[in-house]
């Protein structure tokens, strides 16, 4: 194998089925994408690289103490159970849990590198924690200084807002897609037209189906609250706290009926047909679902991707510099 | 630093290359009628012949390339037979998709009939083919054809066993 030019600056940053990594070479740095079975490559000149921007994550403590917790829980499980099987599965499962737990906090407080150069704003996603965003800065600053020179200090913190590279202005901050919510809202809606077509037409063996849908509603809006806190209008957050509320509020008046209907099914006994409801409780349940799913994909659909929120920024004419 | 907006910290480190004004390649004019002229180019001065066709180049269609210099046409065509390692943007790992092939269908029995033989087809057909731009041993190879050998022996022994306990049963019925 001949020798290679590259050398690792990062470790790799694994995916379940994929990694990304850093190399470094004489002139360039090197970004590997890799599915496990093909590689993409991009690479960054380091002429051409203007500057390296980390910024610090949102802080995860809390969850991460919650993720211990459950895993604990979790593997707990196992003294309420007899059979020796499970009693391990129990133990097995919760254990890697808070080893996961454990070694993630363990590599240290996250944080986002994004390269930038004349041309192109590139995230770095093998930079993702910050005592490997020291480590990358501290191999990566020596070798573009050695093909760029050093910037002072004090001019670095003189450049101007209209220097080239800050022509194209800050990043265009782009909203998250909301896939979770977009699903749920979407949810809310199917789930109060079957719901209406169930007490319609008096289908029998739908227990089944209601608890489907408030556990599906339930982990959706779970997967809003955690994805959206981030949204500038709250709106998606709101309306999933709203949502886990409202189902609360079905399950607690329709899981005694469901509960009955149950044991009715487990000893043979006839059974009626379903949805018995009081009125008020089937039209809370559609009322809550249909206003819910349409505000909140009416509310998606004005503010979905595409629509970035721009940052205005004044920007004098170029600075002339001699190129090196 | 902190953002001014939402107060997270951000490190800033800035290079030189900042205050640069992007500049492409200029070419030169040509001075004398008897100056070798560009192939493209037939009011610029050449500056550098490529090193695929020998056709003449200006400063403006020169495009370096592993060391070497090409004309667009010649640097197009070797960009398609993924002849410059340094524009190599993808490249398949036969290794994994041959270890894959030995490993993942070997908890199934049926499977491997077909799947290790694929494998020792990619072994042997990519066997030196470019691998990974960045440094990857052949272990995975190495594991492929090993594993892919076994599966087949394992099989081909399994058929044998089966015809003779076949034959054998024939035999003691008569």
């Amino acid at each position: 194998m001949s020798a290679s030019i590259y050398k690792p600056l990062t470790g790799k940053r694994r995916g379940l089925a994929s990694f990304s990594q850093l190399w470094l070479a004489p002139d360039h740095i090197l970004l590997v994408r890799s599915s496990r079975l093909t590689e993409r490559y991009q690479r960054f000149a380091l002429a051409d690289i203007q500057s390296l921007v980390i910024t610090a994550t949102p802080d995860r403590t809390v969850l991460q103490i919650l993720a211990v917790i459950t895993a604990l829980a979790w593997g707990a499980l196992a003294v309420t159970v007899a059979v020796t099987f499970w009693k391990w599965v129990f133990i097995a499962t919760g254990a890697v849990g808070v080893l996961l737990a454990i070694l993630d906090i363990a590599r240290g407080p996250r944080c986002r590198c994004t390269l930038y150069t004349a041309v192109s704003q590139e995230p770095l996603p093998p930079v993702s924690r910050q005592r490997i965003a020291a480590r990358f800065l501290a191999a990566l600053r020596p070798a573009v200084e050695a093909v760029q020179g050093a910037l002072p200090a004090e001019r670095a913190e003189q450049i101007p807002m209209s220097s080239p590279g800050f022509l194209a202005g800050p990043p265009r901050l782009g909203r998250a897609s909301h896939r979770a919510a977009w699903i749920l809202f979407s949810l809310l809606l199917l789930d109060s037209v079957l719901m209406w077509t169930g007490f319609r037409y008096s289908v029998s063996g739908g227990e089944g189906l209601i608890l489907t849908a408030y556990f599906a509603e339930i982990l959706l809006a779970l997967m809003v609250l955690i994805q959206d806190r981030d949204h500038p209008l709250h709106f998606a957050y709101l309306l999933a706290a709203a949502v886990l509320v409202c189902v609360g509020a079905d399950a607690y008046a329709t899981v005694p009926e469901i509960g009955r209907r149950t044991f009715l099914a487990a000893t043979g006994a006839p059974l009626g047909p379903m949805f018995v409801f009081p009125f008020r409780v089937l039209a809370f349940a559609l009322a809550w679902r249909l206003t819910g799913g349409l505000i909140g994909l009416g509310v998606l659909f004005f503010t979905r991707p595409g629509k970035t929120i721009e940052v205005a920024v004044e920007s004098a004419s170029p600075q002339e510099t001699a190129p090196e | 630093m902190a953002c001014p907006g939402c107060g997270t910290r951000v490190v800033v480190t800035v290079f030189p290359a900042i205050e640069r004004v992007p500049k492409g390649e200029q070419p030169d004019a040509l001075q004398d009628p008897t100056e070798a002229t560009c192939f493209y180019h037939p009011l610029s001065r050449a500056a550098v012949p490529c090193d695929d066709c020998g056709r003449f180049l200006c400063r403006l269609c020169e495009l370096p390339a592993d060391g070497r210099h090409l004309c667009p046409g010649c640097f197009q065509v070797a960009l398609q037979t993924g002849k410059l390692n340094e524009f190599d943007t993808k490249r398949t790992m036969y290794d994994s998709l041959a270890l894959l092939l030995a490993t993942l269908p070997a908890l199934l029995i049926w499977i491997p009939v077909f799947t290790a033989p694929a494998s020792l087809y990619f072994v042997f057909r990519h066997w030196k083919a470019p691998g990974s731009v960045v440094p990857r041993t052949r272990y995975r190879y190495y594991l492929a054809a090993v594993l892919a050998f076994l599966e087949i022996g394992f099989i081909g022994f399994l058929i044998w066993s089966a015809i003779h306990f076949f034959l054998a049963g024939r035999i003691s019925v008569q």
